[in-house]
């Protein structure tokens, strides 16, 4: 009666799958992904992507911040100009930082050539300080340690101790560059020059000591350093990473503004006015004069809504070749940068060098870079040596490093617009008589100036042990 | 694979039985076709050579900006090597699905009325994910196996033929399928993995998390005080600390109606679809009301009005009536805040008059003296009509973005939106 065939049909399938051999693996490598790297390849992707970080992130944004720049004509006014942000505007720069630069440092750092691993520890330094300036407390302990230990959310660490850890990796820095092996044209920065590379430490730890100058009793350590010697002083000794300036090698500005409308922006009044009360020389090497009008015509910052709107950028002044172009270098530490630091290290704490005599070399290394004559009358002129309190030097030292720093280290200018402005000589920020005025269009209170980059959304969103989103006017560990 | 875990097994056993033959039952009678079926397998997948180890870009792109002006290596004449952002996982194991199927065809009269029935069970056991990082780890991406996914269904299909003459014919056709997806376990040292985003200001990442369904938005939402919302001095609504998790992708069902008719050389056809439930993250909605060009701009007719039903916290804590103004541009273009990543989260729900079509084949007798054997002539429309939720004047649910990560989906990235077309179409065949 019952069919059996009809009734039932089963169906057996077996499989087995065994994946690759190793000698199968070794056929399956794609040519432009490799297993392994040597330390100098990646040493010269380091510089590269911190390169970019600098110029094509941090100084962008700080041309409006410190008031060099501001909005011009035909575009709409941006979010920057106005202190309006989120944390999307700063993803870019820290993921080009931890995982373009720094990924890159510490492989290098952990691998055999010592020379390069020195290098490496101090390029490292040089990035930590700069992140902790921009963000207060970052991953630092637990950052980047996503191949060795698994960890997926690395613990923010407080900006003062990471700054703490700084110096010893400077000084782990030093005590390798004095390795065997050689170092070549894969460092950007010096070529290998290992004589370069300490000089370019002991300037680094002066800058990181005296950040903590109004925190923290730093006295000592700067008059230890500064009796050792050995800093950038020339334009032979700067730190750059230089562009060639051919298709795929632009300046990282340059390129970030060409990619869609060319520069936009104008010569601000803050510093613009300022320049032309000074009578300093040094006007036509920072702005053009106005095609237009062929003087100098710049926007009180955040203003272009109140000009005339017929007006196009050729009414006004825009940045010189110096700071805006093709080619331009990358400047990490610059010798007027140091020289400042040398003079504030003085007049603070009595230290070897005269404050007078840096005071005014930074002046005249500036003039020198920026192919301006008479840097050392027009130091002179201002009469450093007459100046009695520290008071009265602290402000003509942090107001020439902002002038100074037009064009070619406008990041770190904002770092240090915000050191320099103490509540007792507000000079930067006061809302009347400050350098810094506030923008037409800022959200913010008078003389109220961000102090700080907000955190990335990406670390919010990925990093369970990120800290809660802050806002632009809370500061880091040294401002006060 | 790695090395321990690179061999692995997979089998399947199927069975059916066709019970109208066992039951031998008559096959012009009101049951006339009867099937049980019923499989149980399990299959496998292993990860590609690279979600296993760490490597090296060789000349890395150190930033897109387009219109040539791209910055690359080698740089100054000199090569580069960069540390990849996607590390490699050596612990990942092979993915194993097991899948157990039951389900049964049943005929009516003479096969008339078709019904195909089926309940599925597949267990995903340690599934190949991309996973997203931050990048203070020093990478952005790697690979990492979901512990165990279940997807559970019904599929359910209905073909019925009321009318079979030999000048006439007219078929229905049916479908309906469900599937509840659920991410039931990570790993012992987690329950969340993000696989997508962040994505616009509203901060929406996309995450598969223990108890809910794979793709989950999360993001932060407006801070509700008893039913009101929070608005800052500058009357501007606050966003919660924390994220939410906000609905997925995954339909609540799809569905599906055809219909021909088929008179003499005439031919008349028409499909609809249907999916019902899911969320999709519309960037469309996001550039659109950040430019002021979304209807939703229009709010308050762009002058300065205060948002309804909003408070204010005060110094104390307590919360006041919010009497602050604010215009649209403040609170699109300027807060980048809008209301939280959830306003941008839309009903991915869609009814769509896919396609029709008008054919008339001409009869072999009148084109029998000529060397043409067949010859049709078709009128046809697509994409007739979409019925959206209300909610959805922006963007068609169905189109996911570009450049989302592994498996992430439910992203609208403005994309040009599926246009409706009309044709003719007339066929020759020699």
């Amino acid at each position: 009666m019952i069919n059996i065939k009809k009734f039932l049909i089963i169906l057996f399938t077996f499989g087995m799958f065994a994946s690759c051999t190793d000698d199968l693996a070794d056929l399956n490598i794609d040519p432009n992904k490799s297993p392994s790297a040597n330390p100098a390849e990646v040493l010269s992707s380091a510089q590269g992507f911190l390169g970019y970080v600098i110029d094509g992130q941090y100084n962008v944004r700080s041309a409006l911040w410190a008031q060099y720049w501001t909005w011009g004509p035909g575009v709409a006014i941006g979010n920057i100009e106005r202190y309006v942000s989120d944390g999307t505007d700063y993803d870019n720069g820290w993921a080009r930082m931890y995982s373009g630069s720094l990924a890159d440092l510490d492989f290098v750092e952990k691998s055999d050539s010592k020379v390069h691993a020195g290098i490496a520890k101090i390029i490292k330094a040089y990035s930590f300080q700069l992140l902790v300036d921009h963000f207060g407390n970052i991953p630092f302990t637990e950052a980047l340690s996503g191949a060795t230990e698994g960890n997926f959310a690395p613990k923010y660490d407080n900006g003062q101790d990471v700054y703490n850890a700084l110096i010893p990796l400077i000084d782990k820095g030093i005590a390798l560059l004095g390795s065997n092996g050689t170092v070549g044209p894969e460092d950007f920065i010096y070529g290998g020059s290992v004589a370069n590379w300490t000089k370019f430490a002991n300037s680094l730890k002066l800058k990181i000591l005296l950040r903590q100058a109004n925190v923290k009793d730093v006295a000592a350590e700067v008059k230890a350093l500064v009796a050792g010697g050995n800093f950038i002083s020339s334009a032979s000794d700067m730190a750059k990473i230089p562009f060639a300036g051919t298709s795929g090698n632009e300046n990282p500005m340059y390129a970030a503004f060409e990619r869609s409308l060319g520069l936009f922006y104008i010569a601000s009044n803050s510093s613009l006015l300022h320049l032309q009360e000074t009578n300093d020389p040094r006007l036509p090497a920072f702005y053009n004069v106005s095609t237009a009008s062929k003087s100098y015509v710049g926007i009180t910052q955040g203003s272009i809504d109140n000009e005339p709107f017929t007006n196009s950028k050729a009414n006004y002044s825009v940045a010189g070749s110096i700071a805006y172009g093709k080619a331009n270098d990358v400047i990490l530490m610059s010798p007027w940068e140091v020289w400042f630091l040398r003079a504030e290290a003085a007049a603070r704490y009595g230290t070897a060098d005269n404050a007078t005599t840096a005071f005014n070399s930074a002046i005249a290394s500036n003039f020198t870079y920026l192919g301006v004559a008479g840097g050392d009358a027009f130091a002179t002129s201002l009469k450093f040596s007459t100046l009695s309190s520290l008071k009265d030097k602290l402000k003509a030292i942090g107001t020439q490093k902002w002038v100074s720093m037009n064009g070619t280290q406008e990041d770190e200018s904002w770092i240090e617009t915000r050191r320099f402005n103490t509540p007792d000589n507000p000079f930067f920020y006061d809302p009347t008589s400050g350098l810094m005025k506030k923008p037409a269009i800022s959200v913010l209170g008078a003389g109220v100036h961000p102090s700080v980059w907000l955190y990335p959304q990406t670390e919010m969103s990925l990093n369970s042990s990120a800290p809660p989103q802050r806002t632009l006017t809370d500061k880091v560990f040294w401002d006060n | 694979m790695p090395k321990g875990n690179n061999g692995f097994f997979y089998q399947s056993l199927a069975g059916s039985a066709v019970l109208s033959d066992f039951l031998e039952l008559d096959e012009h009678g009101p049951v006339s076709f009867w099937k049980f079926r019923a499989s149980y397998g399990t299959t496998g997948k292993d990860a590609s050579l690279y979600l296993l180890a760490s490597t090296f870009d060789g000349s890395p792109t150190i930033q897109t900006f387009g219109n040539n002006h791209d910055i690359f290596f080698p740089l100054n004449g000199q090569p580069g090597f960069s540390v990849n952002n996607q590390i490699g996982n050596p612990n990942l194991k092979p993915e194993l699905t097991t899948s157990f199927e039951i389900g049964t065809d049943i005929g009516f009269w003479d096969n008339r009325l078709n019904i195909e029935y089926t309940y599925y069970n597949n267990v995903h056991s340690n599934q190949i994910i991309t996973v997203n990082l931050p990048v203070s780890t020093g990478y952005s991406l790697t690979s990492a196996n979901i512990g165990e996914m279940t997807n559970k269904g019904h599929e359910l299909g209905l073909r019925f033929n009321p009318i079979r003459t030999s000048n006439f014919t007219w078929n229905l056709n049916a479908t309906y399928s469900r599937n509840v997806n659920e991410v039931v376990k990570i790993s012992e040292a987690q329950d969340e993995l993000v696989v997508g985003g962040p994505y616009t200001n509203g901060s929406i990442s996309i995450v598969a998390k223990e108890g809910l369904p794979y793709g989950t938005f999360r993001s932060t939402v407006p801070k509700m005080v008893d039913g009101k919302m929070v608005v800052d001095e500058n009357g501007i609504p606050v966003l919660t600390a924390d994220e939410e998790y906000l609905g997925s992708y995954q339909p609540k069902f799809l569905a599906s109606f055809g219909t021909n008719f088929t008179y003499r050389g005439f031919r008349l056809s028409a499909l609809i679809d249907m999916k019902k439930g899911g969320t999709f993250l519309s960037i469309t909605k996001n550039q659109t009301e950040f430019n002021g060009t979304a209807l939703t701009t229009l709010v308050g007719d762009r002058e300065p009005f205060v948002i309804p039903n909003t408070v204010v916290e005060q110094a104390d804590g307590s919360y006041a009536e919010n009497k602050t103004e604010v215009t649209a541009q403040d609170l699109y273009a300027v807060s980048d805040i809008y209301f939280g990543g959830n306003s941008v989260l839309l009903d991915a729900s869609y009814i769509k008059f896919r396609e029709l079509t008008f054919g008339y084949s001409f009869p072999k007798k009148l084109i029998s003296k000529t060397p043409i054997s067949q010859l049709n002539i078709d009128l046809y429309a697509s994409n007739l009509k979409f019925w959206l939720p209300s909610e959805n004047t922006f963007a068609d649910p169905e189109i996911n973005g570009p450049s989302l990560n592994g498996n992430a989906t439910g992203v609208e990235t403005t994309q040009t939106p599926p246009a409706r077309s009309y044709g003719i179409k007339l066929g020759i065949v020699f």
